[in-house]
């Protein structure tokens, strides 16, 4: 049983079980339109209850401005104190306009601070509408700053999360599809008889790997497409390169959870370490959605063992940016690295385990 | 009851014997809240720039110095030509450039008014429109300086703001994370590995050796559950002191409160550990299924995404989402101290699914096994 029986094989045992199969199809594809639609970051709908101790022309015009804004809905204060609002769910902030408001009294503002990335938003928002009611700065400032923004000129939050989700998605199917292959056959006692057939360590490990590299190339490819049809995420670079991309990131997959494999004693182990080892990392250490560059140096020096961080890198720059190979040699080698380092130490460890 | 005792020690037992899992169990989730809690903020602080000064006045010299010291902006270079600043960004170099042209310094003197031009990476939105409005403010407030404009020049000064921020006065980030990974946990201790470690008995073919005992069907399934169930509030317990010791955090509200709706979100997640378990046949298939289920109700959960920026229909479907009302509830009790009878439209619901949930799953269970 060579190298090639080794993928007959494995490919047979992919086939068989449909179930595991459809879910691995449908699954990715579910998540990235339900992500895809749920992820923006655009705050439309903040609750801001309003409270005019003035009740003066000037007090009804700066609450006019909240009420034209789109971003606003005013329900009733009803009397009740802020900490009682904010308990009950009713209201955002807190606006308290003082009686002696039309004298340069200053307004209080309330916010619930409890998710605190909203609430600094929610203050912009504010702030916004406190500005424009302010005659002071209508006049052109001295410095007028002319944006130009590239890539995503609608600022349109698809273009950012899709190839991201993307990202994600790829990194946790290719590495849960491995992880449990190799400690399954541990497990089940099944390896006694490849220990006793003269098969390289390398062949059992590269014909596990190859034949979910075609199927995981499948997946990724269905949910790129996906991106572009769906989310209308453009594609400025060129298409063979993306799929080149794609096997390669698949690749560093794979050949994590085969890893996984090696040194995991059980599968719930297996399942644990793919799962933390991917998720995790790449939600919140590879640009995601948290800059890179706003965090801690210690958090940002992890970020350079997550795969996911290069991917993103080429898949956004292909995408929207219509990166070229040569732009992109830093992360595709350091993807390369990844998946041999992977693959080295997976084959290592196994040949241990068949020769113990 | 005597074979109900027997039956969870024995599931202890076995659960300390793999200790490698065990000790991941329990640091996992440690390093996981630690890293939440500092890494979570969609601030925009040390944005690469890079500029070119073609004006190359004292004027200019100054704003850009004014720029370089604010800590929104990490200038990472000047380039002699604007052509570069594109290239930079296109290359991932930089994410803002900024380009002041030729007579700058003197439009600014004789006129009061100048031009320059900034260019945006905005592949992050988000992170774009931020850095922008930032940079405006500088420009603001140091072209009235530069321009020497006097600061009240022009109409009676706008209203004036005060601000205070409840329930987390310092904004800190964590104080929002923390109560939301704890409940993230639990659903992973209770659905995912609950539902793993039934399959992995029905693989092994132990699952039958214990039908032919005399245990009853309810006994196996309590004796299966309530381990994960005391594993979950140890858990639970520990996070929160953690968050205590690193963050500074403190449960605003009851701990009984807290874990009284824990106790019956649990039957939700339980129930769907014990439904998963039924309808796979191997680990893989169960560690599949298990997932589909985590990933969808931590999505649609308001962990990271506020439920009320979704689309209207994803928003109905979050009503079939237990970890929906859970994070609510845990969020408003820790923060907040929020009584539990203010939580009755959270915690009804919560408790509908829990029922449902948790019924169908002995009923499939009984006739699967059965």
């Amino acid at each position: 049983m060579g190298l090639y029986g080794i993928i007959l094989k494995e490919f047979k045992h992919i086939v068989r079980d449909y179930r595991t199969l459809m879910i691995l199809f449908i699954l990715p594809v579910l998540m990235l339109v339900l992500f895809g639609y749920a992820m923006t970051l655009e705050i439309p709908n903040i609750r801001l209850a309003v409270e005019d101790l003035d009740n003066s022309a000037a007090s009804r015009e700066l609450i006019a401005g909240f009420r034209g804004s789109e971003f606003f809905t005013l329900p009733e204060a009803g009397g009740l104190s802020g900490r009682e609002l904010f308990r009950r769910r009713v209201a955002d902030a807190l606006l308290t306009i003082p009686g002696d408001y039309g004298r340069g009294g200053a307004v209080d503002l309330q916010i619930d601070a409890s998710d605190s990335n909203r609430a600094l938003i929610v203050r912009q928002y504010i702030d916004a509408v406190v500005e424009r009611a302010s005659d002071a700065r209508t006049r052109r400032p001295p410095i007028v700053a002319v944006p130009a923004f590239l890539y995503n000129r609608q600022l349109d939050s698809a273009f950012f999360f899709v190839p991201a989700l993307t990202a994600l998605i790829i990194i946790m199917v290719t590495a849960l599809l491995t992880s449990l292959t190799i400690t399954r056959e541990k497990e089940q006692g099944t390896f006694d008889l490849i220990k006793l057939s003269p098969v390289h360590a390398y062949e059992v490990i590269i014909g596990k790997v190859v034949p979910y590299l075609l199927l995981s190339l499948v997946i990724g490819t269905l949910i790129v497409l996906c991106g572009v049809l769906m989310f209308g995420v453009p594609m400025r670079g060129s298409i063979p390169a993306m799929l080149f991309y794609l096997i390669l990131y698949c690749l560093t997959g794979l050949s994590f959870g085969i890893l996984i494999s090696t040194v995991a004693a059980s599968q719930q182990t297996a399942m644990l370490l793919s799962l933390i080892g991917t998720l995790l990392p790449t939600l919140f250490l590879s640009g995601f959605i948290f800059p890179l560059e706003s965090m801690p140096s210690l958090l940002r020096a992890i970020s350079w063992i997550v795969p996911a961080r290069y991917f993103l890198i080429i898949i956004r720059g292909l995408m929207l940016k219509g990166n070229t190979q040569r732009e992109l040699i830093f992360p595709i080698l350091m993807l390369s690295a990844f998946s041999a380092f992977f693959l080295l130490v997976a084959i290592r460890r196994f040949k241990a385990y068949l020769e113990g | 009851m005597r074979t109900l005792i027997a039956m969870v020690k024995k599931e202890i037992l076995q659960l300390r014997a793999d200790t490698f899992y065990l000790r991941f169990l329990l640091i996992a989730p440690l390093f996981q809240l630690i890293v939440l809690g500092f890494a979570l903020t969609i601030e925009t602080t040390n944005v690469p720039t890079l500029i070119c000064d073609l004006d190359r006045t004292a004027l200019s010299r100054e704003f850009v110095r004014s720029v370089s010291t604010n800590e929104r902006f990490n200038v990472i270079g000047t380039v002699e030509e604007y052509e570069e600043l594109g290239d930079a960004l296109q290359r991932w170099q930089a994410s803002i450039g900024i380009y002041i042209p030729p007579g700058f310094g003197r439009d600014l003197k004789r006129d009061a008014s100048a031009e320059l031009q900034v260019l945006i990476d905005a592949v992050d939105g988000n992170k774009a429109l931020t850095a922008y409005g930032y940079l405006q403010q500088i420009a603001a407030e140091q072209g009235l300086r530069l321009a020497a404009v006097p600061l009240d020049a022009g109409g009676a000064p706008g209203p004036r703001l005060v601000y205070h921020y409840l329930f987390n006065p310092e904004l800190k980030n964590a104080a929002f994370m923390v109560p939301g990974i704890v409940v993230v946990i639990v659903t992973i201790i209770t659905l995912m590995i609950g539902a793993m470690n039934l399959v992995r008995e029905k693989e092994v073919g132990t699952l039958e050796q214990l039908m032919v005992t005399p245990i009853n069907r309810s006994q196996l399934i309590l004796g299966k559950l309530i381990p994960f169930l005391v594993y979950a509030f140890i858990e639970v317990a520990v996070l929160l002191k953690v968050a205590e010791l690193v963050f500074g955090l403190h449960l605003a509200g009851s701990l009984l409160s807290l874990y009284l709706a824990l106790l019956l979100y649990l039957f939700s997640t339980l129930g769907l550990g014990l439904l998963v378990s039924s309808a796979a046949g191997t680990q893989q298939q169960a560690l599949f299924i298990a997932w589909f289920f985590m990933i969808f109700m931590i999505l649609l959960s308001g962990f990271f995404i506020p439920i009320r920026n979704m689309p209207r229909w994803l928003q109905w479907l979050t009503m079939l989402n237990p970890l929906r009302f859970m994070m609510t509830i845990v969020r408003e009790i820790y923060l907040k101290a929020t009584p539990l009878k203010l939580l009755a439209d959270q915690l009804l619901p919560l408790s509908a699914l829990g029922l449902v949930i948790f019924g169908t799953s002995i009923f499939t269970f009984q006739k699967k096994s059965g």
